[in-house]
């Protein structure tokens, strides 16, 4: 285990080097190069930071160490919500007091303990712990293909539901032979679609379909566009690429959580929460031709300028919910 | 058009080898019901032409004639079809389909036509009309709405990128659908379908444009305002021109400029009454209600979003 100490200078409290063994100081600027390994503790020291630097700095912490355990130190007392850092994902907090009265073994212990605690709780179980829902949307880093995705391990992901109908049973509309024809396009359509955000589908129903979404900041972006793209061209989608004579309708819902991965095909045995809230959101709350967003996909990745889009749509099982606007009501 | 050596001889041994020289004049003479094969050969009529002089001599008029590609589609007709009831089964024809895809052209079974390969080569005549030409075809009309002012307002570069970009969308709108863009001016456009099913390409056309420029808006617009356009689309006959200042004479066309100035709002398409009977319901329900503007009768599609 490794203590990083991220400041513009070496200002630390009392007894924290004693208490940690062995601190690595660095300069913020490291924060970018820094790959925490499980079990490292990361402290970023915001004493000297300006407020745009502080919260540059502070979601660059979340990004690069949302997996492992990290913490601020505010010997200043600069920022006027510490419980905000917790929100992000933060382990520890080390106010103006700590820097005064400095820190012992004891309060080492239980640092480490509810740092064990969060990201046990963090919907992951995973030897590689995951980041919190919260640092969902700001995770930047390059997607590196499904194939090193790997079977049994824990992983954040955006979910995607995408259900198709019309007024009447598609299958009695289209019958056996050209339901299983409008299937395969759909499936080819929707996933030429979704392609600049990396979906791989997952669970197939006979009318819906979950997608997974690598969880990065720009995946998440492209899915929301992706849809809001597909619910308004459903008219021409319909008809023109999937061949049907008579209206169509989307619906849409998205969410953010961890779930253990398996390839397609093999995915009986998951269990996980998220993939349970995702179905239950699809099947039983979103509303055709809607893009249904639950809050534990971090606001962020809605591009700030479709925003308007959006409205509030209540709570589902315990989480808030927002919907897009329809397209197309006078 | 250029046609291949190798084609014309392929074609010459495809008609001599199927059907008679009688025949070969039938079918010729539905698309240009005036032909004489006597007349352009120089063989007096009382003299016979046998299989092969005819063959040569037909597939040689109808390349000079730039109806080379009609012909062909005509004989996959009467292949597919017969003639006034009569099976004329035509040996070879799927050789000649599959060298003109080579030749750049693709040919869409559903409505037995060749189209230009636009990923090959996109030209205003689809490889295929020739100048005075006459066809029914259906329009679109683009305009920029505001363009001087927004030329005004928003630095060269900036402006250039925009435009560059809207061009970008309605020429993948367009060429899609086997559309061609007959004008690019500096505030709109003039996009027309002759081929397929035309106005149903003209419509899912002009949709398609107003429905990426609400996205473009939000997210990839270089200027300080909006993108907004008004779009209208006709049908009509079309006589062809080389020339595209030549095309704006056109009855059609200069109706389908009537209609966007004086009958379509912003941020909307209009559709004219004789284009929209041609589209399916499930596109007519997604516009408004027939309105007469300006002398016209005219459907609206526009994007209406839900009130919050």
């Amino acid at each position: 285990m490794s203590v990083f100490w991220f400041a513009l200078d070496n200002q630390m409290p009392p007894g924290f080097e004693s208490a940690y063994g062995t601190v690595v100081h660095l300069d913020t600027t490291d924060l970018k190069n820094h790959k925490p390994t499980p079990g490292d503790f990361s402290y970023l020291n915001i004493a000297g930071l300006d407020g745009n630097e502080r919260r540059k700095t502070m979601l660059a912490i979340r990004r690069r160490c949302g997996q492992t355990a990290w913490g601020v130190a505010d010997p200043q007392g600069d920022l006027d919500d510490p419980a905000m850092v917790f929100f992000m994902g933060a382990c520890d907090y080390l106010g103006p007091k700590v820097f005064t009265q400095g820190v012992d073994k004891a309060r080492t212990r239980d640092v480490r303990a509810y740092a064990l605690f969060r990201l046990e709780c963090d919907d992951t179980r995973a030897s590689v712990p995951a980041p919190s829902s919260s640092s969902a949307g700001a995770d930047a880093e390059a997607f590196g293909g499904w194939k090193v995705v790997k079977p049994g391990v824990i992983y954040p992901f955006y979910f995607l539901f995408i259900a198709a109908s019309a007024q009447m049973n598609l299958k009695t509309r289209l019958g056996e032979s050209g339901y299983i024809a409008f299937r395969d396009r759909l499936r080819a359509q929707i996933q030429q679609m979704l392609a600049e955000a990396d979906p791989l589908l997952w669970m197939e129903t006979d009318t819906t379909a979950i997608y997974l979404i690598p969880s990065t900041a720009r995946t998440g972006r492209n899915v929301i566009i992706a849809c809001l793209r597909l619910i308004l061209g459903t008219p021409i989608f319909g008809y023109e690429r999937l061949g049907l004579p008579f209206p169509i309708e989307f619906t849409c819902a998205m969410h953010h959580g961890s779930t253990e991965f398996a390839v397609p095909g093999k995915t009986g045995t998951i269990v996980s929460d998220a993939v349970n809230f995702i179905f239950h959101l699809g099947a039983k709350c979103a509303q055709p031709e809607r893009l249904t967003i639950s809050s534990d996909v971090d606001r962020s990745v809605i591009p700030p300028s479709l925003r308007e889009l959006f409205v509030d749509a209540g709570v589902f099982e315990g989480r808030s919910l927002m919907h897009s606007r329809r397209f197309g009501a006078i | 058009m250029k046609v291949k050596s190798s084609t014309i001889s392929l074609c010459r041994r495809t008609l001599y080898e199927s059907i008679s020289a009688d025949m070969m004049v039938r079918f010729v003479r539905l698309l240009d019901p005036e032909y004489d094969l006597h007349a352009r050969s120089g063989i007096p009529e009382n003299y016979p032409i046998t299989n092969q002089m005819a063959a040569t001599r037909i597939v040689q008029d109808i390349i000079d004639d730039g109806r080379f590609i009609d012909f062909i589609e005509t004989l996959v007709r009467v292949d597919a079809d017969g003639y006034m009831g009569r099976p004329y089964p035509i040996k070879g024809l799927n050789q000649i389909v599959k060298t003109l895809s080579l030749d750049g052209f693709l040919f869409d079974r559903a409505t037995r036509q060749f189209f230009e390969n636009a990923k090959e080569r996109v030209s205003p005549d689809w490889g295929r009309l020739r100048d005075g030409d006459e066809r029914q075809a259906a329009v679109l009309r683009l305009d920029i709405v505001e363009n001087s002012a927004l030329v005004k307002r928003s630095s060269s570069d900036r402006i250039e990128r925009a435009y560059a970009d809207l061009r970008a969308i309605v020429n993948r709108s367009v060429h899609a659908r086997y559309g061609r863009l007959w004008l690019w001016e500096g505030d709109g456009a003039l996009a027309a379908f002759i081929f397929g099913q035309k106005e149903r390409s003209a419509i899912l056309a002009g949709m398609e444009i107003l429905n990426e420029l609400f996205f473009y808006n939000r997210l990839d617009n270089p200027l300080d305002a909006p993108l907004r356009v008004r779009i209208a689309a006709h049908a009509g006959p079309i006589v062809y021109r080389d020339q595209p200042m030549e095309l704006l004479k056109n009855e059609t066309i200069r109706e389908v400029a009537q209609i966007e100035a004086r009958s379509t709002p912003t941020d909307t398409m209009s559709a004219s009454a004789n284009l929209f009977l041609s589209i399916d319901r499930v596109i007519q329900e997604r516009f408004d209600p027939e309105r007469q503007t300006g002398g016209d009768k005219i459907r609206y599609y526009s994007i209406n979003l839900e009130k919050s």
